[in-house]
């Protein structure tokens, strides 16, 4: 083999892809053709520069977090709230002596906090600002999961996000104060209607005023903004609270959040 | 072998690293990453068997990636530069557009400026090919099955790519004290 048949073949010698001939062939020319070598040896160490500075880019923790977090899921509130809801596709009658405990249960806890409605209030201004400055999201991303490693590296809430149906759009998230806690906003389009869900573990509701609605053993309650204009609803997941406002009906919300 | 969720996680710098290069800003490489695993995952729970896992995930993003690309029509339709004289048309045609990273300065920071410019100077299809050969070490065929072309193809960007790079870098080489002769 000659120099110039040699060069052609350097890339496959380095990469391990010639069959044992030719390797045998190329390491005998490299043996006593200093030129070839040479050549090879810049090839091996320009190489290995690129792979080096290459490999010293590592994923960032909070997305080792999040797809750790995807790797082991808990059962999500939102998910069993669907399967209650629809069996069989279709929403279910209310009823059942379970459903029964379960409201009590929720009811109690939560007309202990009896006080102000300054969240909703809180929520609402933030809402309004939100709709007047086309929406300032510190996190943009319409993937579930790098909102939800957002929120725990921010607030440290573990949260569940609902699935919502095909016209509902995740934009983004930001961080507000509601009774002087950080508490996390996420945004979504409702078709073109933008609703905001805050997301905590103390907001003082009073729900006394609020209309109840039992859909099976889930509570959801369903108020008016101060506005007139805004609805709000608000339920109790597994480990925090939920209020949802939007400028389309409440039972349109509900209908989003739980059908798919 | 029975792949664990773990054994597939134990690769996401590696695939992060390659999400990078496809999205070319680290937001939207965050997202396939994410779409990567999800789609592993639902597979693993459904008790299906992988053969090579870290291909098997590469294939997965690359997958993503494309369907990704053909969805979102602001993005520019992906080229197959097969030949060099088009390479260079590209690279003019690129500059004149301006560039096309996001959020350009987080990226620099995290690659020396030198290879990352070196990078830069292959076409996106050549790129991708030699990021899976240097980097990650796949075999020729693996890369064949990564990207879905046939194997000449994949001989020929590496081939073609190395050569761009080695131009790119050739002044590193002579640093070093190389190249004292040069044709
Ligand atoms: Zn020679």
């Amino acid at each position: 083999m000659n120099c110039n048949s040699v060069r052609k073949y350097f890339y496959a010698f380095i990469d391990n892809e010639l069959d044992v001939e030719r390797n045998i062939e190329i390491l005998a020319h490299l043996d006593m053709c200093y030129e070839c070598s040479t050549k090879i040896e810049i090839e091996r160490v320009i190489q290995n520069r690129v792979k080096e500075s290459v490999l010293s880019i590592s994923a960032p923790d909070s997305l080792k977090r999040s797809i750790a977090v995807m790797a082991n899921p808990r059962p999500s509130f939102f998910s069993s709230l669907k399967e209650k809801l629809f069996a069989n596709g279709v929403l279910k009658p209310v009823g059942a002596f379970v459903s029964l405990l379960l409201i009590i249960t929720v009811f109690i806890v939560i007309l202990s906090y009896n006080m102000q409605n300054e969240a909703f209030h809180i929520a609402e201004s933030e809402y309004h600002h939100m709709l007047m400055n086309d929406m300032e999201t510190d996190i943009r991303s319409k993937n579930k999961n790098a909102i939800k490693g957002y929120i725990l590296d921010n607030v440290g809430l573990d949260v569940d996000l609902p699935d919502f149906r095909g016209n509902t759009k995740l934009i983004g998230a930001s961080l507000s104060t509601i009774n002087d806690k950080s508490v996390p906003l996420v945004y979504y389009m409702i078709g073109n209607v933008p609703a905001a869900l805050y997301i905590g573990r103390d907001f003082d509701l009073n729900l006394s005023k609020a209309k109840r609605e039992l859909i099976n053993d889930m509570v959801i309650y369903k108020t008016d903004g101060d506005c007139g204009d805004c609805k709000i609803i608000s339920w109790q997941g597994d480990d925090n609270q939920y209020i949802m406002i939007s400028k389309i009906n409440s039972n349109r919300m509900i209908g989003v959040l739980t059908s798919i | 072998m029975i792949s664990t969720k773990d054994e597939l996680i134990s690769h996401i710098d590696s695939i992060y690293r390659s999400a990078l290069y496809l999205a070319k800003n680290p937001e939207d490489a965050e997202d396939l990453v994410q779409e990567t695993f999800i789609k592993a995952f639902k597979f693993l729970d459904n008790n299906k068997k992988i053969e090579y896992e870290k291909a098997w995930l590469f294939k997965i993003l690359m997958n993503t990636f494309i369907n990704q690309y053909r969805k979102s029509k602001s993005n520019p339709p992906l080229v197959d530069f097969d030949t060099v004289e088009s390479y260079h048309a590209s690279v003019e045609e690129e500059a004149l557009n301006g560039p096309v990273m996001e959020n350009k300065e987080k990226f620099d920071d995290l690659l020396d400026s030198e290879v990352k410019g070196a990078l830069e100077a292959l076409p996106d299809d050549f790129r991708i090919a030699i990021l899976l050969s240097i980097v990650e070490g796949f075999t020729y065929n693996e890369i064949s099955e990564i990207l879905g072309i046939p194997i000449g193809t994949v001989m020929s960007r590496i081939y073609r790519g190395k050569k761009i790079l080695k131009e790119e870098l050739r002044s590193y080489a002579k640093g070093l004290g190389y190249e004292r002769r040069q044709e």
